[in-house]
């Protein structure tokens, strides 16, 4: 890994809120004509305990009074990355924007935030690697850095899944209690963006190490794509929705994968788990971050700033919201060495060491 | 050993507005339980029987369990001791404990 360091964080969070009791109205609401009563009932009540068991309240989502968007939302986070680095959009050389929610196929997101930040040439592009888009956007753009090719580059993640959901037939309607689990990864959905200034000089914040791991064998365990699209195998996605999640698989899987790979990968790094001061995970709910700290041996302590009670599962934003936060909330000091735990579907795992 | 011991509780059902008497299952019931809603035979589970590592049953997959037994014993499991339903014999012992306290 070639050194770069993360010069500053900012991140933008909508004031909106979807609680557990509105979602559970409108999935009763969206079913109660083609369920029968028991089934509602089951859907309706096992929504909630399960929302009970994940630790989620309410998720964030962007307020129509205040004019947020997916796009505004990047835009505001980058602004104040920017602000904080004390940096001119005219200095970034280039500008990578992840997103699972990412709204655009052309042109690409990184150019309209570029556009919007008053740039008016560059390197723009997008990274679509799902949840894990915003450190593998960081190992990309350090890699540019070690070349020599660029010096600053802003990274952006944004996630508006509600605005994208309708477009992909996603609401709120399941197609029969079975299929239900299948959609459960939608009402936990939401919204931030988030964005860094990465440089390639600096004083502190270094990213030392990134090792990721990726396998095929579980594929479609969540897909998201355009509703009528072929997939390979025999288990095709609906016409009318391009969503299907299997949450139970991804989360068990988390749990399982995750400690063997973190302890294989900083044992490469000649170190210890023990070495690391705090612990930023993607955030699948509260219970399996703590989960994959139990198997890991490490207390919960070392994972302080948990968003997902509130904001929702914020997909690639998670991380550097929750990074942000960390800092804001004086839960990391200089000379910590921080592991950021990335799981995404794939399935595909990342760490990330920085020595704050 | 956990003891049979004759603990009633009444089952409510919304549907036809009456209470039912219930006992709680025996081990043996237990495990046909969960043999039915997973599709396991039952001579795959023990007490010592692991849903994560042995039967590959993940922790939202057990609350869709641990809710049909709610709503058939009228009972409410603290969603923090889902996490203690490791094992098969672990899941009976909380359950088992949670419809004594109901019939208490």
């Amino acid at each position: 890994m070639n050194t770069a360091y993360i010069r500053s964080i900012g991140y933008y969070i909508p004031q909106g809120r979807l609680t557990n009791r509105e979602v559970l109205e409108r999935l009763k609401e969206a079913n109660k004509h083609h369920l029968g009563k028991e089934d509602l009932e089951l859907l309706v009540y096992g929504s909630g305990r399960k929302f009970e068991f994940l630790g989620i309240e309410s998720r964030s989502v962007c307020a129509q009074e205040d004019g947020d968007n997916t796009v505004t939302m990047a835009v505001k986070a980058a602004r104040n990355a920017l602000d904080a680095a004390r940096l001119e959009p005219g200095e970034l050389d280039c500008v990578i924007l992840c997103g699972v929610s990412n709204p655009f196929r052309e042109p690409t997101f990184a150019l309209v935030l570029a556009r919007q930040l008053g740039m008016k040439t560059g390197d723009f592009f997008d990274i679509n690697d799902t949840c894990n888009g915003f450190l593998k956007s960081m190992d990309v753009a350090a890699r540019y850095m070690a070349t020599g090719m660029y010096k600053n580059v802003l990274i952006a993640a944004g996630e508006n899944p509600y605005e994208l959901a309708p477009g992909l037939g996603i609401d709120y309607k399941v197609p029969d209690l079975a299929g239900a689990d299948t959609r459960f990864g939608a009402l936990l959905a939401g919204c931030g963006a988030a964005a860094v200034v990465l440089s390639a000089e600096g004083d502190g914040r270094k990213i030392v190490h990134y090792r990721e791991k990726r396998e095929t064998l579980n594929w479609d365990a969540s897909v998201l794509t355009v509703p009528g699209i072929a997939l390979p195998g025999d288990t095709p996605l609906p016409l009318d929705c391009g969503f299907r999640t299997d949450a139970r698989l991804i989360s068990s899987q988390v749990i399982k994968d995750i400690p063997a790979f973190a302890a294989d990968t900083v044992a490469a790094w000649n170190m210890s788990l023990d070495d690391f001061n705090l612990f930023i995970m993607h955030q699948l709910g509260n219970n399996v971050t703590f989960a994959t700290l139990d198997r890991l041996k490490l207390d919960h302590a070392k994972a302080p700033v948990n968003t997902f009670r509130e904001y929702g599962n914020m997909a690639s934003a998670n991380i550097p919201v929750n990074l942000a936060l960390a800092e804001k909330r004086g839960k990391v000091s200089r000379g910590d060495s921080v592991l950021l735990l990335s799981s995404a579907c794939g399935l595909s795992y990342a760490l990330m060491h920085i020595e704050w | 050993m956990i003891l049979d011991v004759n603990v009633y509780i009444f089952e409510y059902s919304k549907h036809d507005k009456e209470f039912t008497l219930h006992a709680p299952p025996s081990f043996d019931r237990f495990k046909h339980m969960i043999a039915d809603h997973f599709g396991f035979e039952t001579d795959r589970l023990e007490h010592a029987t692991s849903f994560l590592d042995d039967l590959g049953i993940d922790s939202l997959s057990l609350i869709n369990f641990v809710v049909k037994l709610e709503l058939k014993y009228g009972i409410k499991i603290d969603m923090d001791s889902v996490w203690d339903l490791r094992s098969v014999g672990e899941a009976y012992k909380i359950f088992r404990k949670k419809i004594e306290v109901a019939g208490g």
